[in-house]
């Protein structure tokens, strides 16, 4: 099976590269066709990644048959958290009357909170499992490129697939998120399509907070959800070609990392 | 904007050679050369002096380059070139050589000659060391400052290229995310002030 790095090195989509381009085709354009590099990370997207780390490896250790000490996961989530703040590349932005301490804290309390709700699997089948889909519309034809992405964690819960995708954000997800994020739909389609019989959707969300709340939710995903998402690239596809890249300016413009380094949108 | 061509490292006989302090010597690649990249790699581009001043004998450039919507600001300088009798031979020509200089540096900020500024050659040049956000994170300047700076731009309607030229004026930073937390406070303070102006 091909790395996640092997499949991203062939002309491809992502969900993300969709969402990006559905919000703001010209921040797509900056972003994959100009490769702006971003002028800054917002500290989120470091607790996030220092949380999937820490939540990835005590997967990955439990389907070894061990289990991991909790103040190692912490301690995994602290180093992670504390090389993506200081790294070299874009800096780390905090936020108001925030310290790095108050990061680490919110990041340990976040992990505690996941960790105390996230179930033993039977089994775990992947972490970080890379897929590529042929998305095809309703004639059968597969659109110009595939789908490429990695699912969070795969596991066997009660003789069921479940697929998780662990998320971190600012409030807790609405129903309308829950109810159309693309991301559970594209997994549940790549899933059905390496030969796994009705995969199980599981979003597992954690407010970024000292008191975090945690959503497990399970939310349906049927055919429309995938005849959308399918229609969707394919429109997003034609769009690209045509040449659309107009900016959607709104509160998001503010904060926008690949914006502020082109310099072109603020 | 075709990113590869633009960071392509130059060839060695584009490379040239200039004594500089301490007896080291220097490695750098002359305008023609940045020119001639920006040309290859980029469907338009455009390079402004935004501010020139000559002082304690030397000329110094605000300039900003737009490429392919891109925009980059930073200053150049050039030591102001005397005869044998002291006197100034050209103001022009030594603000010439300080636009270039400030072309050169702008374009370095799209990757343009970046081995030459503190890359595999970093022992060789003595080129500026690239900005850096502050060290600290606590430091930096936050999200919100970020959306406040923007919010507060869009109001008064003061456009990014002349924030940036303030920005670079104030404390010669060419990036609103290497601002610390004290400065973009007394930007944001400064240009809320100044609303009635603009």
């Amino acid at each position: 099976m091909k790395t996640l790095e092997q499949l991203r090195a062939e002309p491809h989509l992502s969900v993300h590269s969709i969402r990006t381009w559905v919000d703001c085709p010209r921040k797509w354009k900056l972003k994959y066709v100009d490769r702006i590099k971003p002028a800054f990370r917002p500290v989120a997207l470091s607790l996030g990644t220092s949380l999937h780390r820490a939540v990835g490896h005590v997967l990955l250790e439990q389907a070894a048959g061990r289990t991991v000490k909790r103040e190692h996961a912490i301690e995994l989530m602290r180093a992670t958290l504390h090389a993506e703040i200081h790294s070299d590349g874009a800096p780390v932005l905090l936020e108001d009357d925030e310290t790095e301490t108050d990061v680490h804290e919110k990041a340990k309390a976040m992990l505690n909170s996941v960790l105390d709700v996230l179930p033993r699997p039977d089994r775990v089948i992947g972490v970080e499992l890379p897929f590529r889909l042929e998305l095809r519309d309703e004639s059968g034809r597969a659109l110009a490129l595939p789908l490429v992405g990695a699912i969070d964690a795969v596991t066997v819960e009660a003789r069921r697939t479940v697929y998780t995708e662990l998320k971190s954000s600012k409030r807790r997800w609405s129903e309308d998120q829950l109810a159309f994020d693309m991301q559970l739909t594209a997994y549940g389609m790549a899933l059905r399509a390496a030969g796994f019989t009705e995969p199980v959707p599981r979003l597992l969300a954690v407010t970024k907070a000292k008191v975090p709340a945690v959503q497990m939710e399970s939310p349906h995903r049927g055919q429309q959800d995938e005849r959308d998402l399918v229609a969707t690239a394919a429109s997003m596809l034609r769009g690209i070609k045509a040449g659309v890249d107009h900016p959607v300016k709104n509160w998001a413009c503010r904060t926008c990392a690949v914006g502020a380094a082109a310099g072109a949108c603020q | 904007m075709k990113r590869d061509l633009l960071t392509k490292p130059f060839r060695q006989d584009q490379l040239k050679q200039r004594k500089g302090n301490l007896g080291k010597t220097l490695i750098y690649v002359d305008i023609a050369a940045v020119i001639e990249r920006l040309n290859e790699a980029c469907d338009t581009w455009n390079f402004e002096v935004i501010k020139y001043e000559v002082q304690d004998g030397e000329a110094i450039v605000l300039g900003k380059l737009t490429a392919d919507g891109v925009v980059k600001m930073t200053f150049g300088g050039s030591n102001l070139t005397v005869d044998r009798e002291g006197s100034i031979v050209s103001i022009a020509d030594d603000l010439k050589a300080a636009a270039s200089d400030a072309l050169k540096k702008c374009a370095s900020l799209l990757g343009v000659a970046l081995e030459l500024y503190g890359g595999s050659r970093k022992d060789e040049t003595d080129e500026v060391p690239r900005e850096r956000a502050p060290l600290t994170p606590a430091e930096r300047i936050t999200t919100r400052q970020l959306a406040a700076l923007g919010a507060t731009c869009k109001r008064q309607g003061i456009p990014h290229g002349e924030l940036l030229s303030m920005i670079a004026a104030r404390t010669g930073k060419g990036e609103l995310a290497h601002l610390t937390r004290h400065e973009a406070s007394s930007l944001i303070t400064e240009l809320s002030g100044n609303g009635q102006g603009h």
